[in-house]
C-alpha cells in the first residue's frame, strides 16, 4: 500500500495529540485515542541491549491486553486516593523520527523516538525510549490497536506513571 | 539534645543510648530520626551492618551456564559471582588485584576469560590469573612470581536452597545458624517446583531519596496497607467483582485478595535481626501455585510447608533482602547508597515448569503491584519520600513515633502457630486482624548491636 503524504499527516498528528492529552491532563481523550482491546505493553530489560520480549513468560514494566488497565490507571489518578498522585509533574512529550515501517489497507506499523521532559518539585527529570504502534482504521479515523513503549532510562528515579511514557 | 547528634564517629558508638528508647516495661520504643539521615551514622552501618556479616548477593538461576557472572555489591564493595568450568559457584572482589580496575562492569554476562582492560591481566571463570602480561619483562621478584595474583575471594560465600549469600569477613556465623528458623519460611518460597525455582527475565530496579530503613519497615508493615494501598485494593476489588460476573454470579465468591479484615495474621522476630510477617488468604486458589499444589504434596514437600506456600507471607533478611509473597513471589534485594537514598532491585521469583496460565498470572499480579511502574510500590516511595520533606528535614523533631502498636500484644517466645510449625521465634504477636508495629523492634535491636561492635 502506498503511504500518502495524507496518511503521513494523519500519523504524526495522532502521535502528537496523544502526548498533548497526557501533557494537558486530557485523560479521557488520552483513553478515547485506543482501541477497547488494544495490547499496552512496557517491556523490562534483560541485557544491555535487549528487553524483555514475552509477556507472558517474562516480567514486563506494563502489560494490558486491553483498556481496562489504562482505565484503572486514570482512576486512580483522577481518585486523589493514591500518595503517588498527590502531586503529579508537568510533562513535556517529543515525538519525532517517525516512521511507516509497515502499511496495509486499514492497519499502519508505526515507529518513533520519544522523550518526556517532566517537572515536579522543582527538580526535572526525563524518560526517553522508542514507541512501536499498531494502527488500525475505524470509523475513518486511526486508533492506537498496540503500543510497545520501550523505556531506555529503566533504572527508575522513584517510579513512572502513564503521563512519563 | 540537638536536633542532630553532633559528636565525633569514635564517641557515636558510645552514645548509642542516644539514639534509642528502648524500654518495654514502660511501653516505650522510640528511634532516633538521625538514623535516616546522618551520613557519619550511614558510614558506620555499611561496615558494621553491611559489610561485617552476611547478605543476600542473588539467585543461582541468574547464573545457569558455565562462565556466567552476576555482579552486585556488599555494602560498597563491587563483588562479583562466578560460575565456573566445572558447575561450581564463587565470589569475589569484583576488582582487578592489580590496580583495582572494575573487571566485569555489566550485570551479568558470559566471560571464560576476562582480561583487566587496564593492564591486560587475564582471569577465568574460577578467579585464577592465567595471564600476567609481559610477566618476562616484569624484573619481578621471585616473592612476587611464587604469590597468588588471581581475584581476591569474599569472607564467605553460601548457597542455601539455590539462594545465594555472601559476607565480606571470614568469621562470621555458618549461614545455616545466621538464617536460624527463618529456614522455615525460605523453605516455602525454595521448594515450590521439583525443577527448582528461578528468576524470571526483566529485572527492574528504581531508587528512591530516602533510607534503606524505610524500605525494611515497610515491607513489614501491615498498618499502612488500608491507608497507602486503597487505590489498589478497590481496583483489584473491582477486577474480581467483573471476572465474577462473567463467570455467572453463582460460580465465584467474591473475595478481596487484600482484605485482611476478620482474618489471622501475625509477626515473629528471629535472632540475628530476621522478621517475618504472616497472614491468611481466603481466596488461595487464586494465586498462580495452586494448579502446582496437588503434585508439592504427591512428591512429599511436607504438608505444612505446603500449606505455608499459601499464606500471605514476607522475610525481611536482615540486612538486605526481602522474601514477599502478597499474591505472588518476590525478592527486594535493598542497596544502600547514602543516608537518603537507595537503590532498589526487584526480581520474580517463580517455580520452574509452571503451567502457562499460571506464569501469565503471577506475571500480571507482580507488575501491579511490585514494579515501580506499577499501581502499589509508587504510593508506598511517595509516602518515604514525603518522610524526607516532612519530618527528616525539620531539625526541631528528634523521635520517630511508629512502634506502638501491639506492644500488648506481643509475647517472649513462640505462640501457638510457631510451636505447631516448632520454631522458636525471639517474639511473636498474632491475633485477628493485627497490623502490629513492635515487630520493628527485633530490627532495631539488631542493628543497635552491630553498631555496638564498633564499641572494640
Ligand atoms: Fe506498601
Amino acid at each position: 500500500m502506498t503511504v500518502t503524504t495524507e496518511i503521513r499527516e494523519q500519523v504524526a498528528d495522532l502521535l502528537f495529540e496523544e502526548g498533548a492529552c497526557l501533557d494537558q491532563q486530557r485523560w479521557h481523550d488520552w483513553l478515547a485515542l485506543f482501541s477497547p482491546d488494544v495490547e499496552y505493553w512496557v517491556p523490562a530489560w534483560k541485557g544491555p541491549f535487549e528487553t524483555t520480549n514475552d509477556p507472558d513468560g517474562e516480567v514486563s514494566l506494563i502489560y494490558y491486553s486491553d483498556r481496562l488497565g489504562l482505565e484503572e490507571r486514570i482512576w486512580r489518578l483522577e481518585s486523589s486516593s493514591s500518595p503517588a498522585h498527590r502531586t503529579i509533574p508537568r510533562t513535556c512529550h517529543s515525538v519525532n523520527n517517525i516512521r511507516i515501517s509497515h502499511a496495509i489497507p486499514g492497519q499502519l506499523r508505526v515507529e518513533a523516538n520519544w522523550r518526556v521532559d517532566f517537572y515536579e518539585q522543582k527538580q526535572a527529570g526525563l524518560c526517553f525510549g522508542y514507541y512501536d504502534y499498531l494502527l488500525e482504521k475505524f470509523d475513518q479515523k486511526w486508533i492506537i490497536a498496540k503500543k510497545k513503549t520501550t523505556l531506555l532510562n529503566d533504572c527508575i528515579p522513584s517510579y513512572v506513571d502513564i503521563y512519563q511514557l | 539534645m540537638d536536633a542532630k547528634v553532633r559528636i565525633t564517629l569514635e564517641s557515636l558508638v558510645n552514645r548509642l543510648d542516644d539514639y534509642f528508647i528502648d524500654d518495654p516495661d514502660a511501653g516505650r520504643f522510640n528511634v532516633h530520626r538521625d538514623l535516616f539521615r546522618d551520613e557519619e551514622l550511614f558510614a558506620l552501618e555499611m561496615e558494621h551492618v553491611f559489610e561485617a556479616s552476611w547478605v543476600f548477593l542473588g539467585h543461582e538461576s541468574q547464573l545457569p551456564e558455565p562462565h556466567d557472572y552476576l555482579t552486585t555489591h556488599i555494602g560498597r564493595q563491587p563483588v562479583v559471582i562466578m560460575r565456573d568450568e566445572g558447575g561450581e559457584l564463587a565470589a569475589f572482589l569484583n576488582v582487578c588485584p592489580h590496580r583495582g580496575t572494575r573487571l566485569y562492569p555489566q550485570r551479568s554476562g558470559n566471560s571464560p576469560v576476562q582480561m583487566c582492560p587496564y593492564h591486560a591481566w587475564c582471569f577465568d571463570s574460577a578467579g585464577n590469573n592465567v595471564k600476567l602480561k609481559d610477566q618476562e619483562l616484569g624484573c619481578y621478584t621471585e616473592e612476587f612470581l611464587q604469590g597468588d595474583h588471581g581475584l581476591i575471594s569474599i569472607g564467605q560465600f553460601e548457597n542455601y536452597q539455590g539462594f545465594l549469600f555472601g559476607a565480606l569477613r571470614s568469621e562470621v556465623p555458618t549461614l545455616f545458624e545466621y538464617l536460624g528458623d527463618t529456614r522455615f519460611f525460605i523453605d516455602t518460597f525454595a521448594q515450590q517446583s521439583a525443577d527448582g525455582m528461578e528468576i524470571l527475565p526483566g529485572e527492574v530496579s528504581y531508587t528512591y531519596e530516602g533510607n534503606w530503613k524505610m524500605q525494611v519497615e515497610n515491607t513489614m508493615d501491615i498498618y499502612h496497607l488500608t491507608s497507602v494501598h486503597a487505590t489498589f485494593a478497590k481496583i483489584v476489588g473491582e477486577r474480581q467483582a467483573r471476572e465474577n460476573e462473567a463467570a455467572g454470579s453463582d460460580k465465584v465468591k467474591a473475595v478481596n485478595l487484600n482484605s485482611l479484615s476478620g482474618l489471622a495474621s501475625g509477626t515473629y522476630t528471629f535472632d540475628h535481626g530476621h522478621t517475618v510477617f504472616w497472614g491468611t488468604d481466603p481466596a488461595k486458589e487464586n494465586r498462580a501455585l495452586w494448579s502446582m499444589r496437588d503434585d508439592l504434596l504427591a512428591r512429599g514437600v511436607e504438608p505444612l510447608t505446603v500449606d505455608w506456600m499459601f499464606r500471605p507471607r514476607v522475610i525481611n533478611f536482615f540486612p538486605n533482602m526481602q522474601f514477599v509473597d502478597s499474591a505472588s513471589l518476590q525478592l527486594r534485594i535493598i542497596r544502600p547508597l547514602s543516608a537518603q537514598k537507595t537503590e532498589m532491585t526487584m526480581l520474580c521469583l517463580a517455580p520452574k515448569g509452571e503451567p502457562r496460565e499460571g506464569r501469565r498470572r503471577r506475571l500480571r499480579q507482580y507488575e501491579d503491584f511490585y514494579n515501580a511502574s506499577g499501581i502499589a510500590t509508587p504510593d508506598d516511595v511517595a509516602c518515604y519520600e514525603d518522610i524526607g520533606h516532612g519530618g527528616l528535614a525539620a531539625s526541631s523533631q528528634d523521635w520517630i513515633q511508629g512502634f506502638a502498636r501491639g506492644m500488648e500484644n506481643v509475647i517472649a517466645g513462640p505462640d501457638e502457630l510457631a510451636k505447631e510449625i516448632g520454631i522458636n521465634p525471639l517474639h511473636s504477636s498474632s491475633g485477628v486482624q493485627v497490623q502490629d508495629e513492635t515487630v520493628f523492634r527485633g530490627f532495631y535491636r539488631e542493628w543497635r548491636s552491630r553498631m555496638e561492635v564498633a564499641k572494640s
